[in-house]
């Protein structure tokens, strides 16, 4: 996943964290675009014809459609082609490659891209899916779900608590309880002016004044989809988007870092 | 007499209790649900704690 992850748990065998660890492991490496035998790589390649799907690249997909709903199109997983155009075409550990801006386009919106039914999925032809913080949401709320109570899967900053568990949040301190926390940043997973976070509405890295944005919901995917939207809105929208929708948050721009 | 009386009464209470049209209800809610700790908007359904930290959210 190209971050650190940790497992934590109450009264719990060492053996069933072990397990878990292997569970992501093995969602990430279903949901990578960076390996060509991924499901998801499959999925994009057979762009234009429907594809057989695990369950769980199934409801990646589909919580990927609720999140493009719930952000109202700012969290949009049909921005590859412009992650490709701005060099992100393999790991940040590999080095970007060259970025090509003039081929960056807005994103389409996903509906418009993006079908799922029992099984299946159909990516439209010329388009692509990059499922980024969406999978790492997803996976940390399915892995709280299997551990069961009184644990926590923190997956790159994307997190559930199951129980009460004190967690980090910017300069303080919050008792989650049964709820997630995720972060959205462009200072991280940049390179010279650019950076990995598109605005779909541009097809170029995000530029609205805000730089990371923190925040607390009933869910890890939830909150991941909440600092993504409050991020792009930029500092005039979040504040209004994140009383509506989250439970905690914090906002950051220059200089707050 | 009653009828007249009870009606009467009933009036008197319901004009003493109107709300104030103008009030901004819903802000007024939302500031008051919301407390801010070190930057940090906090709603009612979480609280700080002085407890230390077993993980954190995080960019990456």
């Amino acid at each position: 996943m190209g971050t650190s992850c940790s497992l934590l748990a109450i009264g719990r065998p060492h053996a069933e964290l072990l397990e878990g660890e292997r569970m992501v492991r093995g969602m990430a490496a279903r949901f990578t675009r960076f390996s060509p035998g991924s499901e998801l790589s499959q999925l994009n390649a057979s762009a234009g014809e429907w594809r057989r799907v695990s369950g769980d690249l199934s409801a990646v997909l589909r919580a990927a459609l609720d999140a493009y709903a719930m952000s109202m199109g700012l969290v949009n997983a049909a921005v590859l082609p412009s992650m490709l155009a701005i060099g992100y075409t393999r790991t940040l550990a590999e080095g970007p490659a060259v970025a090509t801006l003039e081929q960056a386009r807005p994103a389409p919106p996903l509906p418009e891209v993006l079908e799922v039914r029992d099984g299946e999925a159909r990516v439209a032809a010329g388009a692509g899916i990059d499922l980024g913080g969406i999978a790492k949401g997803w996976m940390a709320d399915r892995l709280a779900q299997v551990l069961g109570p009184s644990c926590v899967v923190n997956l790159g900053g994307d997190l559930r608590a199951m129980g009460a568990w004190p967690v980090g949040f910017g300069d303080t301190t919050l008792l989650l309880r049964d709820q997630g926390a995720a972060t959205s940043s462009v200072r991280q997973r940049r390179w010279g002016e650019l950076h990995h976070l598109i605005d779909p509405r541009t097809g170029l890295p995000a530029e609205t004044g805000l730089e990371e944005v923190s925040a607390v919901a009933a869910g890890g995917l939830e909150a991941e989809v909440i600092a993504k939207t409050a991020l792009l809105l930029g500092p005039h929208g979040a504040p209004a988007y994140c009383a509506a929708h989250a439970l905690a948050w914090w906002l950051g721009g220059r200089g707050d870092g | 007499m009653l009828t007249v009386g009870a009606t009467m009464a009933s009036a008197v209470y319901v004009t003493s209790h109107l709300k104030n049209p103008s009030a901004p209800l819903q802000p007024a809610v939302l500031n008051a649900s919301t407390t801010s700790v070190g930057g940090v908007a906090i709603g009612p359904a979480v609280r700080p704690t002085d407890e230390p930290a077993m993980t954190s959210t995080y960019a990456s």
